[in-house]
Order: C-alpha cells, then sequence, then structure tokens
C-alpha cells in the first residue's frame, strides 16, 4: 500500500499517469502538454473545476490540472450544508495545500444536495484521483445555462496548455 | 520576475507599519484586506501582545499542542485563515506580510509553490549576509536551522504570504508546542529548540531588519506608508476601539457599529462578541456626553 502511494506521488510529480490506458470510470481520456489528465464528457471552468451533469443535478471537483498545481492537498473544506446555495464564481470550498489556502470557486450555481465527506479523512483523495473519489460537492442546477459557459475537454485542454 | 518597471513605474504597495498589535486584529485586518481591497500591501507589525499560540486552518489542538499546559498558563489559542503549521508568538516575533493582486506581478502563476519561490527572490537580497538562507521545504532556513515560518491563502486574483520570523525567542515557551505529525523532512526530528534560531544573531537590530526588507520590496513595488487610522477609515471597521470616534461619520455611526458588531459575531467566544458591544456602547454614551457636558455631563 505504502509503495503505491509513493508511485501514485511520484507520477503526480512527474506528471505522468501509470494507471489502465485511455479509460477512467468508463470515460475516455485526452491528455495536456503538460500531461494533466482530462476526461471527456465533463465540462471545464476557467477556475480548473470539473463538472459532470447527472440531469438536473451535477458532481464538482478540481481537475487533475489544478490539484497537479496545488501539490500535496492536506484539508478539504466544503462551506456551507446540505441545502445550501452555492453560487457560480463564488467560493464553496477551500483546499490547504503546502502551506497555502486556496479557495475553490463554483463553475455554476445550485444547491448542495451531498457534500463529500471522505474528503475530511483523506483529501489526497482530490490528488490521487480528482475525478471520481476526489468529487467536492453534488448540486442540483439552478441555472443550467451557465453550463453553456464552460468549456469542453478540447477547449479545456486548449486552455491549460496556455499555461493558465 | 520582479514588479517590473514598466513605463518607469512600479506597481504601489502600501506599507502599514504596526507595533505590538495583537495578532488575532492583525489576521482579522490581513483577511480584510486580502479580500476587500484590491491594492498591493505590506503590513510590518514589530512584536506581538499578548503571547498567542497562533495555528493553521486545518490545526487540531489536541494534536499540536501540549493543552493542559496550555490552558494551565491561560494561553489564548487562535486558528488562523491560512495553511501551514503552528507558532507561538510574542514581542520577539516580527511579522511581515504581503498582499498582492495578480496584476502586481504578471507572469506569476498563483499556486503555492510558485508564490513561495517568488518570496524567495524577494528575500534573498535582504539576507544577503547572512550565510545559508535559503527556502527549504517552503521554511525559510540558515542551511538546517528555520528562524521563518510562513503561510498563504489564495483567493480569485488576489494572494496573501505571511511570515513570522523569529527574531527571538525563549525556549521555554516551546513547550507549549508538540513534534508535529507532519513536519519537513531536512527537520530530522528534531525538537524545537535544535531545529529553529534567532534572526537576532544575523541583524545588528529589528529595525536594521525592517529597514532592509522595506529596501528589498523597493526593488519590485513602490511602497507608500499608510496609517491604521486610515485604513480604518477606509475599510470602515474598527480594529481599535482606542481610535473609534463616530463623529468621523456623524451620520452613519450606528450603522458602522452595528456593522462591526455583526462582523465581530464570527468572533471565537460569545463573551468576546458580548464584551465588544458593551464596551461600544459605553464609549458611544461618554463621547456624545463630552460633546453635550463638555467638562462633564453632570455639570
Amino acid at each position: 500500500m505504502a509503495m503505491r502511494q509513493f508511485a501514485v506521488k511520484a507520477a503526480t510529480a512527474l506528471r505522468v499517469r501509470c494507471g489502465p490506458a485511455s479509460l477512467h470510470a468508463g470515460i475516455p481520456l485526452s491528455f495536456s502538454r503538460a500531461y494533466s489528465q482530462i476526461l471527456e464528457g465533463l465540462k471545464y471552468d476557467k477556475e480548473h473545476e470539473w463538472v459532470k451533469v447527472e440531469g438536473d443535478s451535477a458532481v464538482i471537483g478540481i481537475t487533475d490540472h489544478a490539484q497537479a498545481q496545488l501539490g500535496d492537498i492536506v484539508f478539504v473544506e466544503v462551506q456551507g450544508a446540505v441545502g445550501d446555495k452555492i453560487a457560480r464564481e463564488a467560493t464553496f470550498a477551500s483546499v490547504e495545500s503546502v502551506k497555502a489556502v486556496s479557495d475553490v470557486f463554483a463553475p455554476v450555481s445550485g444547491e448542495i444536495l451531498e457534500i463529500n465527506k471522505g474528503l475530511t479523512d483523506d483529501p489526497s483523495a482530490v490528488n490521487n484521483d480528482p475525478y471520481a473519489q476526489g468529487w467536492f460537492v453534488k448540486v442540483k442546477l439552478t441555472n443550467p445555462s451557465e453550463l453553456d459557459g464552460l468549456m469542453d475537454d478540447k477547449a479545456y485542454k486548449a486552455y491549460t496548455e496556455e499555461d493558465h | 520576475m520582479s514588479g517590473r518597471v514598466v513605463n518607469g513605474a512600479r506597481p504601489l504597495m502600501r506599507v502599514l507599519k504596526l507595533s505590538n498589535f495583537p495578532i488575532f486584529q492583525q489576521l482579522k485586518l490581513e483577511e480584510r484586506l486580502l479580500r476587500k481591497s484590491s491594492d498591493n500591501w505590506c503590513l510590518l507589525n514589530d512584536g506581538t501582545s499578548p503571547p498567542s499560540i497562533v495555528m493553521g486552518i486545518s490545526g487540531k489542538a489536541e494534536k499540536l499542542l501540549e493543552v493542559e499546559k496550555v490552558v494551565k498558563d491561560g494561553v489564548p489559542v487562535i486558528k488562523r485563515f491560512s495553511g501551514g503549521g503552528t507558532v507561538i508568538v510574542d514581542e520577539g516575533t516580527v511579522f511581515i506580510t504581503l498582499i498582492c493582486s495578480r496584476s502586481a506581478l504578471p507572469g506569476l502563476e498563483l499556486y503555492p509553490r510558485e508564490i513561495m519561490s517568488w518570496t524567495e527572490l524577494l528575500y534573498v537580497p535582504v539576507f544577503e549576509n547572512a550565510l545559508g538562507f535559503k527556502l527549504r521545504e517552503h521554511d525559510y532556513v540558515f542551511n538546517d536551522r528555520k528562524f521563518g515560518g510562513n503561510a498563504q491563502s489564495i483567493i480569485k486574483d488576489r494572494w496573501l504570504h505571511h511570515t513570522s520570523f523569529l527574531w527571538d525567542f525563549r525556549d521555554s515557551k516551546m513547550a507549549y508546542l508538540k513534534l508535529p505529525e507532519r513536519a519537513p523532512v531536512y527537520r530530522e526530528g528534531r525538537n524545537h529548540t535544535d531545529f529553529i534560531c534567532r534572526l537576532r544573531e544575523h541583524f545588528p537590530s529589528r529595525d536594521i531588519f525592517i529597514d532592509t526588507v522595506q529596501a528589498g520590496l523597493e526593488r519590485h513595488f513602490f511602497l507608500r506608508e499608510e496609517s491604521l487610522v486610515g485604513v480604518e477609515s477606509e475599510l470602515g471597521e474598527f480594529w481599535n476601539l482606542e481610535n473609534w470616534n463616530p463623529f468621523k461619520f456623524p451620520l452613519f455611526s450606528p450603522l458602522l457599529l452595528m456593522k462591526s458588531m455583526m462582523v465581530d459575531l464570527s468572533s471565537p467566544t460569545l463573551e468576546m462578541t458580548v464584551a465588544k458591544v458593551l464596551v461600544g456602547v459605553l464609549r458611544v454614551l461618554m463621547m456624545v456626553g463630552d460633546e453635550q457636558f463638555p467638562g462633564g455631563w453632570w455639570k
């Protein structure tokens, strides 16, 4: 287990991916020139959050690019509780890494349906599995038209390659 | 990169110099300046009182502190809004805080390691006469001895980097702190006394250190000194009830008092909030009394 954790950390630091080729949770992968993992089928924000739409709700997390830039994440705090509203571009969570607390911004507006409590005990899930185990919140979308303003995987890949 | 001389102008940085300012008030002020101002700031606080323990946002007292001893000695414990570890601060601590907008340093990506690396560049000329200065696993060290702890807070298009420099310290105060579970590799399990060192061994005086820091900042910024009273007025909040004068804003003072009370509802204890409200009300009554009845309301 310790060896696997070391390998994951080394892979993250070197920005290579050592997992199964091309598929992650059944979703095709693509790679940016910076070797961050970008999943097809998700929506992306300029602040490096991802959105997985599920009907009238959405799951939100931070991208592989973001977690790599932040470093080892040691603390995650979602500001608010189930039932609270979050607004697009407003801060809805904080993460601590490398002695820094960084705000995480909502890519869409919604009502919190579920918070990933697993991140309290294991914040490293954001580093190790940002698109699956590292999800932050699930929300009921209150303004679905905001999705139109987000990037698809190709646009986000181009965006990250511009050194954002 | 530096805060480049663009068209002959460095970006403006507003400098607030304080002395023995309470660390709790300092942290509140810093967070307000980070989130409510769009300017670049440097806060320099030479010492603090009362001595206090300050933990990072994720700190847990039972894991980081010798709680029984802290409670027995009545040492205040504060959790700050930034990351990082635990420090004990007192009159021997010199605080330097930088708050910058993205536009001040174009090209600096607002991520922890990038910002930390930029501050190392800032401080290299400051410590050029001290052997072995470097940023080592996010600590400022002379070789393998830490003399400054730093932490950061990053929001949209702005960042804050604050450092508590160990000008001097008493070994006995380190006894309040446990050896942290998360420690840099270079610490190698050393206790606090063997791990840290005093900045006073490298500078003739605190004033010279602070002046040297300002000189270092002037390579990147155009500095302008501010007053705490001026900052208070600008923020519309009151960090020092001694300076509070409702007649500065005669029409709005009651609203500002209410606003400051609402801010203080986030204070760590209800008792502190109630005490501040009572003091504020009494001061209003005293000041109104002084105005209406010069020499005393009983005359």
